[in-house]
């Protein structure tokens, strides 16, 4: 550093610094002495300052006596009010999970409706324009509207039910006093077509037929009704959610039906009920592999969109709830019984004397009249030409104490395991009865005195078709999520072995040449090999038969080569002379089959030329020629 | 020691420039509390210097020593100013945090009116689309539509053709070798 600097320097900086002014005394305001002019404005200052501190300390404690009146005495009660106020119920109702089919399309599915109520005094135009706009957006008369606003200032229920878009398009009018209350409601796009099986639902939302009702724990999204507090501009405060808040499962019920199949088995059972002119009927399409079932019509029926306008009688699904006698169709179980029980061999010929007296009681073949007795047959003739007697000599091979022990082996006298609702015990005669009464055994040989659903009857026959296992007929898949993930599957039996594979197949085999050769070629369908049994049977009410009132059958089991679907189709007191298995239930099944072959691309078994009607031209399924004779054959009846 | 003359102006002997003033000039008392802070060295230099016989006048520069600040206090300076830096880091922060809560929440909201929106809507539109499927079947199940059904007689079957081996081509034949050079 330079020791001096230079003058110039100093200079500079001598003029730069500013003047110094002496410090002011600290000294508080009221030692000031100053002159008595400033004194006396300083008195006034004095005084305003005084005054609006005291304002401020006044204004400060009123503030604090307010927050400690607020605080301590109306504390309790204000935070009660403004958690009243802030709160709302959210989840006021938790949708059902939709019903799907094996397609995913939806069978059931809950939407929101609304119901409207109006606040007239709080509407923001005349009653009289309000009533009028209204009127127009809800389809309601005006005048109506107009007498209801005026009944009361609030509070006033105007409509129920109102869709989505209505209550959009009421919003829209701004009328002020508007009251939307959500509440769900159950609706089925499909109207009656699955209405048997669905079930519906009441008002309140529980199931209270089919599956509805039996499925009500899978179909019932867990989780309560939650409360949840809400901002001033009606947002949810998100930091205080209850837990598992906006989870809200994506779940289906899927069943094993299938929507096209189930459609065309309405139509072909519909067609022949209004033919024949009869009670009801049923139809039923059974996967044999695992028991599903791919359709299940029940006519009549009801639309579960307006159960309230049907009959209580058609929400029984009868196809699953009532027993009846199934005669014929019993009758290639009870040729599997005897084959399995080694005391039939499928090449034996059985004497068929047509008509047999068992201790007092007239047994005969339904063509014994015409046809007398038969002599020597073959099974597969048995089953053609629907033999009684030819099915009393093949049990007969049975002792009846053994016989007794199959029956119960397959089900008869049991519940059969399904998911759907309602399902009554099959009956059967007692082992005792069996033993001492020989018409029992007998009578149950073509499937009389013994009664069961439709439903068991194609469980039996699946058993048939898919060599030899007791399958459980279900229709409930499980809950899927919209990955196709299955979150929950029911737990069904485990199929049970009932007769060998050898022996089923070899019943199917001889139920083919009833369609080929016998009652039921009328379930023909040419370069398929199909498999099938008529049945006829009188109708029993209370022990006794009622005259000419006959329920039809037919089973049909398709491909024969690699059975897989077993189709039943009962119809109940058909009318005319005509009615039989072969004239009423074949025709359902084979068209059920048309759809079922092609929807479900099962091949013809073999090539054959067919005409632009779909008739096998020039060849039948064997190769043979066919003539015009033999193409239309007489209908078999048994 | 304000009345005292300075006799050699504090820039001599390296005075900080800030409290220098010009020799003869009253100190403030401010400036005295300055100089007097540079320790007693100073003054004994000055001191001493006046004593002196001219002879021996001669002035030593001395160098200001560094502050001698006690390490606690360092440490505490050190402390604050780690502190502050802390706290506008940490207030920045709040800030961001405040912000972020008020603008998620508002974002929540209007994600969650949308969700209810879209629960509300997926009903409708398998209803729609439900019903507009159940009208096209029954269109169709009328005879005037002109549609048949799928039976056994008017569906195709195709035989899938079985894999063909690969075919194998006969081995390329490496191309002449070039005689001529390539150009015209």
């Amino acid at each position: 550093m330079a020791r001096t600097l230079p003058p110039q320097v100093s200079q500079r900086r001598r003029l730069t610094q500013p003047a110094r002014r002496p410090n002011p005394r600290p000294t508080g305001i009221l030692q000031l002495r100053l002159p008595a002019r400033w004194q006396a404005q300083l008195d006034t200052r004095r005084i305003r300052l005084l005054l609006t501190w005291s304002i401020l300390v006044l204004a400060l404690s009123g503030l604090g006596l307010r927050l400690l009146a607020l605080q301590l005495f109306e504390g309790k009660e204000l935070a009660a009010m403004a958690k009243a106020q802030q709160t709302v119920g959210l989840s006021d109702f938790i949708p059902r999970r939709p019903v799907v089919d094996r397609a995913g399309v939806v069978l059931a599915v809950d939407e929101s409706v609304y119901m409207l109520y109006v606040h007239p005094s709080m509407l923001s135009k005349p009653l009289d324009e309000a009533s009028q706009l209204l009127s127009k957006a809800l389809n309601l008369p005006e005048a109506e509207v107009l007498k209801l606003l005026r009944s009361a200032d609030t509070g006033v229920k105007l409509a129920d039910g109102i869709s989505e878009n209505t209550a959009s398009q009421v919003r829209d009018l701004y009328l002020d006093g508007l009251d939307f209350i959500p509440h769900p409601q159950r609706f089925y796009p499909q109207n009656d077509l699955f209405g048997s099986i669905v079930g519906y639902v009441n008002g309140e939302g529980k199931g209270q037929a089919g599956l509805e009702l039996s499925q009500e724990d899978q179909l019932t999204r867990p989780g309560k009704a939650m409360r949840v507090r809400r901002m001033g501009d009606g947002g949810i405060i998100p930091t205080d959610l209850p837990a598992g808040f906006l989870h809200q499962d994506d779940l289906k019920l899927e069943l094993t039906l299938d929507r096209r199949i189930q459609r065309a088995t309405r139509i072909a059972l519909d067609r022949q009920i209004q033919n024949f002119g009869a009670k009801r009927g049923t139809a039923i399409v059974m996967d044999a592999a695992d028991g599903s079932l791919v359709a299940l019509v029940v006519s009549p029926t009801y639309d579960p969109n307006t159960f309230y306008d049907y009959d209580v009688e058609l929400f029984r699904n009868w196809a699953v709830t009532d027993l009846y006698e199934p005669g014929s169709t019993f009758k290639p179980i009870n040729v599997a019984i005897a084959l399995e029980a080694g005391v039939l061999n499928p090449g034996e010929y059985i004497y068929d004397a047509g008509q047999l007296i068992i201790s007092e009681h007239v047994v005969q073949n339904h063509d014994f009249n015409s046809a007398g007795g038969r002599g020597s047959i073959s099974i597969p003739e048995i089953l053609q030409v629907s033999s009684n007697i030819g099915m009393v000599g093949i049990v007969r091979k049975l002792d009846p104490g053994n016989y007794h022990g199959w029956l119960e082996k397959l089900g008869l006298g049991k519940t059969v395991a399904t998911d759907l609702p309602s399902v009554p015990t099959s009956q059967l005669k007692t082992l005792e009865e069996f033993k001492t009464s020989p018409i029992e055994p007998a009578t149950a040989a073509f499937g009389q005195g013994l009664s069961l659903t439709p439903l068991q009857l194609a469980q039996l026959h699946a058993s048939l078709a898919n060599g030899g296992k007791l399958v459980s007929p279900h229709v409930v898949k499980g809950l899927v999520d919209s990955t196709g993930q299955y979150k929950w599957r029911p737990e069904l039996p485990e199929p049970r072995p009932v007769f060998s594979q050898k022996n089923a197949q070899a019943v199917v085999e001889m139920m083919e040449t009833v369609v080929s050769q016998g009652s039921g070629k009328t379930a023909a369908i040419p370069g398929y090999r199909i498999a099938g049994k008529t049945g006829t049977a009188q109708k029993a009410e209370n022990g006794v038969y009622v005259a000419g009132a006959r329920i039809t059958s037919f089973v049909g089991i398709v491909p024969v080569e690699a059975p897989r679907y077993v189709i039943i189709a009962v119809v109940d007191e058909p009318q005319g002379e005509d009615a039989y298995g072969s004239t009423v239930a074949a025709p359902i099944v084979k068209e059920i089959m048309q759809t079922l072959v092609s929807t479900m691309g099962i091949q013809p078994s073999q090539p054959v030329a067919i005409d632009h009607t779909g008739e096998a031209l020039a060849v039948d399924l064997h190769g043979n020629p066919i003539t015009a004779d033999a193409h239309s054959g007489e209908h078999g009846v048994d | 020691m304000a009345a005292r003359p300075a006799i050699i102006e504090p820039d001599r002997i390296g005075y900080d420039e800030s409290s220098a003033q010009p020799a003869g000039s009253s100190r403030a008392p401010s400036n005295v509390s300055v100089a007097q802070s540079f320790g007693t060295q100073v003054r004994n230099a000055q001191m001493r210097a006046q004593n002196r016989p001219a002879s021996l006048h001669r002035v030593h520069t001395l160098r200001p020593r560094p502050p001698q600040i006690p390490l606690w206090l360092r440490q505490l300076v050190l402390l604050q100013r780690g502190s502050s830096i802390a706290a506008l880091t940490m207030g920045g922060l709040a800030l961001l945090a405040y912000s972020w809560s008020v603008h998620s929440q508002r974002a929540w909201t209007q994600a969650y009116t949308q969700l209810s929106d879209l629960r509300r809507d997926e009903p409708q539109l398998m209803r729609t689309n439900e019903v507009l499927k159940e009208h096209l079947a029954q269109q169709a199940e009328a005879k005037s539509s002109g549609l048949i059904e799928p039976t056994a007689a008017n569906i195709l079957y195709l035989e899938p053709e079985a894999l063909r081996p690969d075919r194998v081509l006969p081995p390329a034949e490496p191309p002449a070798p070039l005689e001529a050079p390539l150009g015209y």
